[in-house]
């Protein structure tokens, strides 16, 4: 027991290193899982030009929220548009249609009536795996005739033309046949009742 | 003095006994993949608009306020009107007035038959896409158009809708270079924001992006470039693991992965593809699998308005 008697003022030397090292051990671990725990809940790292992004749609939703004045719908200065816009007939040179291009890349689109039927026929190619045009034909869908823009769309089918054809534009409309060129300048015909090709 | 370092000692040993049982915790907080999949926001509906047609799109906003007004409390929603692309060389196929007036009325449309309800909030997104080649002054213009948007907003609302930018850029489309060029001309307009409500055509798993993209272009245009928000298209579970992994290539590569605002999908216009509960799950579940972000505030379903 004497052994442990220390002098006021004057610790043992390996005690205190002892307890050093303890303290220091205690501490490096203390700091390895704070420092771990602050890094795992900081959670998604946002950049912070885009965190700035952020906060600023946040202010201006926000803001949107609060209104400036009282709502009063009657007297706004502007009315709903009245006016009903109905499909036009005829050829559009567009590059797109209510599908994604994996599915079908558009060179032209004719729609008109036929029969009971809005028509809307896209000329252009089915695609290949790398989304290069693979081969040439029409994507057909339907309508029904005075009915609003839109509604009530369905898909006829993909109707591929026959032979080495890799794309396909419409030039021109006649009743039921579509006047067809192919990329290598062939012409050929669709007829949009029996859906068959000719050359 | 011993009995100080004992006691001392001890509690050091205690801090760091809590520390250790606490960390795990922390830890596991990015690993939820035995957690359940998180319930999908209300999904909105957003249109392709071909045609801008400025009653319908009236009808469409109404259709959206009266939707978001019915939810007690009521719920913000977030739409893309998307008018296409200006396809043909930089000439533009686009009518920009139509477009403005269209979105303007289906501000007004949200903002009217919202009725009582003061606090919803639209976010209505001006699409357009990369479609043939698309230019850096498309993308100015685009820019200008959402703002002469927000400014009528501004102008005739005292509030619930934010005008915001959105394009569908997808690989297959255009060069990435052409995409970039639209960025940066809407950057430099004046452009804060858009959506990328695009796609991931041919990226891994699924081997190569198509069209020469890259991984490293995808991130780019959906989330590097300042203004870019995500919200992809996910119409099977190869789209919902291709965005998976450009959000995990983003935090390998830049440590920060994708943050997505929700997925987009396209059930109402093909039922062979996921429905809006199915791409979400999709997703969530890809990006939780490799300890991605989540959390995504909304759900987005195309609908056709206009060819």
């Amino acid at each position: 027991m004497k052994r442990h008697i220390q002098a006021p003022g004057r610790p043992q030397p390996v005690h205190r290193h002892f307890a050093g090292l303890i303290i220091l051990l205690a501490c490096a671990v203390a700091l390895f899982f704070l420092v771990g725990g602050a890094f795992a809940l900081s959670g998604p790292l946002i950049p912070s030009q885009k965190q700035h992004l952020l906060q600023t749609l946040d202010q201006q939703v926000a803001r949107a929220r609060t209104p400036t004045g009282p709502k009063n719908v009657t007297n706004l200065g502007v009315h709903p548009a009245q006016s009903s816009a109905m499909p036009q007939a005829g050829i559009t040179q567009t590059h797109e249609g209510p599908f994604p291009p994996s599915f079908f890349l558009v060179q032209s689109l004719w729609q008109g009536p036929l029969g009971n039927n809005w028509v809307l026929a896209y000329a252009g190619a089915k695609p290949a795996s790398d989304s290069a045009p693979q081969q040439g034909g029409i994507l057909l869908y339907t309508a029904p005739k005075n009915a609003p823009m839109g509604s009530d769309l369905h898909l006829v089918g993909m109707f591929l033309a026959p032979g080495q054809i890799t794309s396909l534009s419409i030039l021109s409309a006649n009743g039921n046949l579509l006047q067809l060129r192919s990329d290598s300048g062939g012409m050929l015909t669709f007829d949009l009742q029996t859906h068959q090709y000719r050359t | 003095m011993r009995l100080f370092l004992r006691t001392f000692a001890r509690e050091v040993c205690l801090l760091v006994g809590i520390c250790a049982l606490l960390s795990p915790l922390f830890l596991l907080r990015g690993a939820q993949t035995a957690f359940a999949i998180a319930p999908k926001p209300p999904t909105d509906w957003s249109f392709y608009m071909f045609t801008p047609n400025s009653s319908q799109a009236y009808t469409l906003g109404c259709n959206q306020g009266k939707y978001d007004a019915g939810f007690n409390p009521v719920v913000d929603s977030e739409v893309v009107l998307d008018f296409g692309g200006p396809s043909g060389s930089g000439d533009g196929t686009l009518n920009y007035s139509a477009i403005e007036s269209a979105s303007e009325q289906f501000a007004l449309g949200y903002y009217v038959c919202t009725g009582g309800d003061t606090t919803s909030v639209l976010r209505l997104g001006l699409g357009t896409n990369n479609s043939a080649d698309v230019t850096y002054n498309d993308g100015v213009t685009w820019a200008n158009t959402v703002k002469v948007v927000a400014n009528w907003v501004s102008t005739h609302l005292t509030g619930q809708v934010v005008i915001i930018g959105a394009n569908d850029i997808e690989p297959g489309w255009s060069s990435f270079s052409a995409a970039k060029a639209w960025v940066q001309g809407f950057i430099a307009g004046g452009g804060k924001l858009y959506l990328n409500f695009g796609s991931a055509d041919g990226c891994p798993p699924y081997g190569s992006c198509n069209n020469g993209w890259t991984q490293d272009n995808v991130y780019y245009v959906s989330w590097y470039a300042p203004p870019a928000l995500p919200a992809p298209e996910i119409y099977n579970y190869q789209m919902a693991q291709q965005w998976a992994s450009i959000s995990l290539y983003g935090k390998q590569h830049y440590n920060y992965p994708l943050v997505f605002q929700g997925p987009w999908d396209e059930y109402d216009m093909d039922t062979s593809t996921l429905t809006a509960q199915q791409a979400w799950n999709d997703l969530w579940t890809d990006l939780n699998n490799d300890s991605l972000p989540t959390t995504m505030p909304y759900s987005f379903e195309i609908h056709l308005a206009s060819w």
